[in-house]
């Protein structure tokens, strides 16, 4: 069973850092993973995107063609990424940065991330937030899974606060 | 001579990872023993020198970031001679700086891993960009004639493997070895695993004995090195196997430079290796390598679902190919499709080994090889074929 | 020379290869007897040479770790190997055109950075392995092969440009200052840190055949009026320092 997963924004916004703690919470929970990313000579502010895709077996082609789950914290990345979702796929957009356009075959999930990670005191953590909302609904890792990753990657500083940012993308019913 | 083996505890904590192709290729250097790096900064090859920075001074290591690549080159041949397992990591642009060094390094027979995340080219091309455009640089790039050897990783798991192997067969067969990563591989991210114990491989030494000539068959001297009291003659010139300069001496450069090519030539059985995916029934026979591998597994197990049998033959080493693997594997085949991210070279070269048609699937769009590319290539030859 | 220093000499390569009235193997003999003065540990000594005449001062003359090395390259290499091993005394010997045209950029990052190297460039101020071709260090209006109606570019000083990069020790002296060249190498040999030496050798053959200096002698008579001690020539008026070339330390720390 393969899932492919695309996470997508402008630089600076952590969509990068998204998608390798997706990736990292994906091996923590015994699953084959691959995480690319785009890269261009800028470093913020320009469009840019993670994938990760995560398997029950050997992962061949380890890009994204057709993402089963979306996840766009940009208007200019959704409207770029929205027509490659797989029929029956899933998007996750910020909706607060982001106006969703009616798409056939597809649920799409709005997130007020940006609200939730102001709220708890750092909209920096947006992506956070956003990241455990969609594994929240998806399933593909557990809590913990994320908590853990989490916690390893970041600073000690940014424990609690990520803590709270996993804790309001988990809490959010839509 | 022969090189000595040890087992060593793994330097890099054993576990699992989740790591950049990029990071991946310094652990395993680090693994290999790895003492000294020399490099440039340059796209999409830099991650190797910054983790290389932190890595070397936790194990006592030397760094240095040199003026250019050829500097880079030059710094680590130095650095060999005097004793150090070294390495750079570059991409294009760097590399064909490198030329010079490298036979050079060719010449005096001096271990050197060179990490090259190769990238589209030509000239700066697309710097965060993949492509396999260096195959054909490696192994020619530097004039005369000289041998080396080049492995291609596919996986992250395999450019830490590789550029582990690469410090192995560089110390053993005193040449110059390439780790042919490129950019989709250097920034993929995947699991790692780092095993407990590593084997290194040490070059021959014996005191006393000539660095530039033996008499055992696999033409491998020993090498000594700078401050060991051995008055090293150490010259890119022609010379005997004491180093003394012999510029005028037919027979001696003749000698020198069979045995410089014989010493891996001959020995390119032990030294290649392929490995082979659903191949025994195969009607249709994918030969690609690195990413392209990838891309080909994707593509076989869409059309094994219809019923057509393609299978794959991956060249794990690039340079010696690994040619008795290709024709055994190819026996009986009805069509060969090489894919790769440059014009047609591995191509090439598999066409020279069979003697036979085969299609070129080249993909030069500076994107990482699609399984479409090769499933749109077979329909075509099957369309062909009917 | 006395008996034990001869111990450092390879005598099965001699004679040297080098044209007579070259200054180059004047040189040699002033490195050895440097070493010697400055108490310089052979055994974990590297000397480090790039292409051209000079390049085969210390290769394969010296019975000591030699590196004849690339083109331009020698102070890279020496980079490697010092940082590599830093117990061994890395030396480099080559020429001008190789250490200052091809070479250059090594040069000036190696001063910059400080390496714990000597340099030693010796200096004839033309392409002498390839017949005679003009090098940075060419004087302005001297004939060469490329300069057939005189050099129009200016050139290096290169004391001036080794010390600007950082060099901890800089140098100059001719071959025929054979005892300020010997005293001036052991203190660059004793340098912690980047030392450089720039030894003014003539070159009869090319050099001199193309400028009207025939002999050895003729260059020694035109070196004696030419050069002179840079506390001197600091004091003269920027007139009288036009036919001159000053000899000396640029920097001691």
């Amino acid at each position: 069973m393969r899932t492919e997963l695309l996470f997508c924004g402008f630089g600076g916004q952590g969509i990068i850092f998204a998608g390798k703690i997706m990736g990292q919470a994906g091996v923590a929970a015994k699953l084959e993973t691959a995480q690319s990313a785009s890269y261009g000579s800028e470093a913020r502010g320009s469009a840019c995107h993670a994938g990760v895709v995560v398997s029950t077996e050997q992962i061949g082609y380890p890009k994204v063609t057709k993402p089963d789950i979306l996840v766009a914290m940009s208007q200019e990345a959704y409207d770029k990424f929205i027509n490659t979702v797989k029929s029956g796929g899933t998007v996750f957009y910020d909706s607060h940065l982001v106006n969703a356009t009616e798409t056939e075959g597809v649920v799409q999930n709005a997130i007020p991330a940006t609200s939730l990670a102001t709220d708890i005191g750092r909209r920096g953590v947006a992506n956070v937030v956003m990241l455990s909302a969609m594994v929240a609904s998806s399933g593909i890792v557990s809590k913990d899974n994320l908590q853990d990753t989490l916690d390893e990657q970041s600073p000690p500083a940014f424990k609690e606060i990520n803590g709270n940012a996993v804790d309001a993308g988990f809490g959010f019913k839509g | 001579m022969k090189h000595t083996i040890e087992k060593v505890k793994s330097p890099i904590k054993p576990g699992e990872y989740f790591l950049m192709g990029d990071e991946a290729s310094a652990d395993g250097a680090i693994a290999a023993g790895c003492n000294f790096f020399a490099g440039y900064p340059i796209t999409p090859a830099s991650e190797i020198m910054v983790r290389m920075v932190h890595r070397l001074r936790e194990t006592d290591g030397s760094f240095i970031q040199m003026e250019d690549e050829i500097g880079s080159i030059c710094a680590m041949i130095g650095a060999s001679w005097a004793g150090s397992k070294a390495m750079t990591a570059t991409s294009g642009p760097g590399l064909s700086l490198m030329m010079e060094g490298l036979g050079y390094a060719a010449i005096t027979e001096a271990p050197i891993v060179i990490v090259d995340v190769q990238r589209a080219g030509p000239a700066t091309g697309q710097a965060t960009r993949p492509g396999s455009g260096d195959v054909f640089q490696v192994k020619y790039g530097s004039h005369g004639d000289y041998e080396i050897i080049a492995l291609s990783p596919w996986s992250v798991q395999e450019v830490f493997d590789l550029t582990l192997e690469a410090f192995n067969l560089a110390e053993a067969y005193r040449v110059p070895v390439f780790v042919l990563a490129d950019e989709s591989v250097g920034h993929l991210r995947e699991r790692v695993i780092v095993p407990e114990e590593v084997e290194r491989w040490n070059r021959p030494f014996a005191s006393g004995a000539p660095p530039f000539d033996t008499d055992d068959p696999n033409g491998i001297p020993s090498m000594p090195a700078f401050g060991q009291g051995e008055h090293l003659l150490v010259t890119g010139s022609t010379h005997d196997g004491k180093g003394y300069r012999k510029t005028q001496d037919a027979a001696t450069h003749e000698k020198l430079v069979k045995r410089l090519v014989g010493k891996i030539r001959n020995a390119a059985d032990e030294i290649s290796r392929c490995e082979t995916y659903q191949t025994d029934d195969a009607d249709i026979l994918i030969v690609a390598y690195g990413f392209s591998a990838r891309a080909s597994l994707d593509a076989i197990s869409e059309f094994r679902s219809k019923g057509v049998k393609v299978g794959l033959f991956r060249p794990v080493t690039l340079w010696p190919f690994p040619e008795k693997g290709l024709l055994e594997t190819a026996r009986g085949v009805k069509h060969i499709v090489v894919p790769e991210m440059n014009y047609g070279q591995v191509s090439r070269e598999v066409e020279r080994i069979l003697h036979r048609e085969i299609t070129a699937l080249p993909q030069v769009d500076g994107e990482g090889m699609r399984p479409g590319t090769i499933v749109d290539g077979i329909e075509q030859l099957i369309g062909r074929a009917k | 020379m006395s008996q034990s220093l001869y111990n450092h000499l390879r005598l099965n390569v001699f004679p040297t290869p080098y044209c007579p009235g070259c200054g180059h193997g004047i040189l040699l003999g002033a490195v050895i007897r440097a070493m010697d003065d400055a108490g310089i540990d052979w055994e974990k000594t590297l000397f480090v040479s790039g292409i051209g005449c000079a390049a085969w001062i210390p290769s394969p003359h010296l019975m000591v770790d030699t590196l004849h090395t690339l083109h331009g390259r020698p102070i890279a290499y020496a980079t490697g190997a010092k940082i590599a091993n830093p117990d061994l005394n890395v030396i480099v010997v080559s020429g001008d055109g190789d250490l200052s045209a091809i070479g250059g950029n090594h040069l000036i990052h190696a001063a910059r950075r400080d390496l714990g190297i000597t340099v030693i460039c010796a200096n004839n101020r033309i392409y002498g392995m390839t017949g005679g071709q003009a090098a940075p260090t060419t004087p302005c209006g001297a004939t060469t092969q490329t300069t057939p109606w005189g050099d129009e570019e200016r050139p290096f000083d290169l004391c001036n440009l080794v010390r600007g990069a950082g060099g901890k020790f800089v140098a100059r002296h001719t071959v025929f200052q054979i005892r300020n060249l010997i005293k001036t190498l052991s203190t660059a040999l004793s340098t912690d840190g980047f030392s450089f030496v720039e030894a003014l050798s003539p070159c009869p053959t090319h050099y001199g055949k193309l400028n009207k200096i025939p002999t050895l002698g003729d260059f020694q008579d035109l070196m004696k009026v030419q050069y002179i001690d840079k506390r001197r020539w600091d004091k003269l008026t920027p007139e009288d320092r036009k036919e001159k070339i000053p000899t000396g330390i640029w920097r001691e720390e």
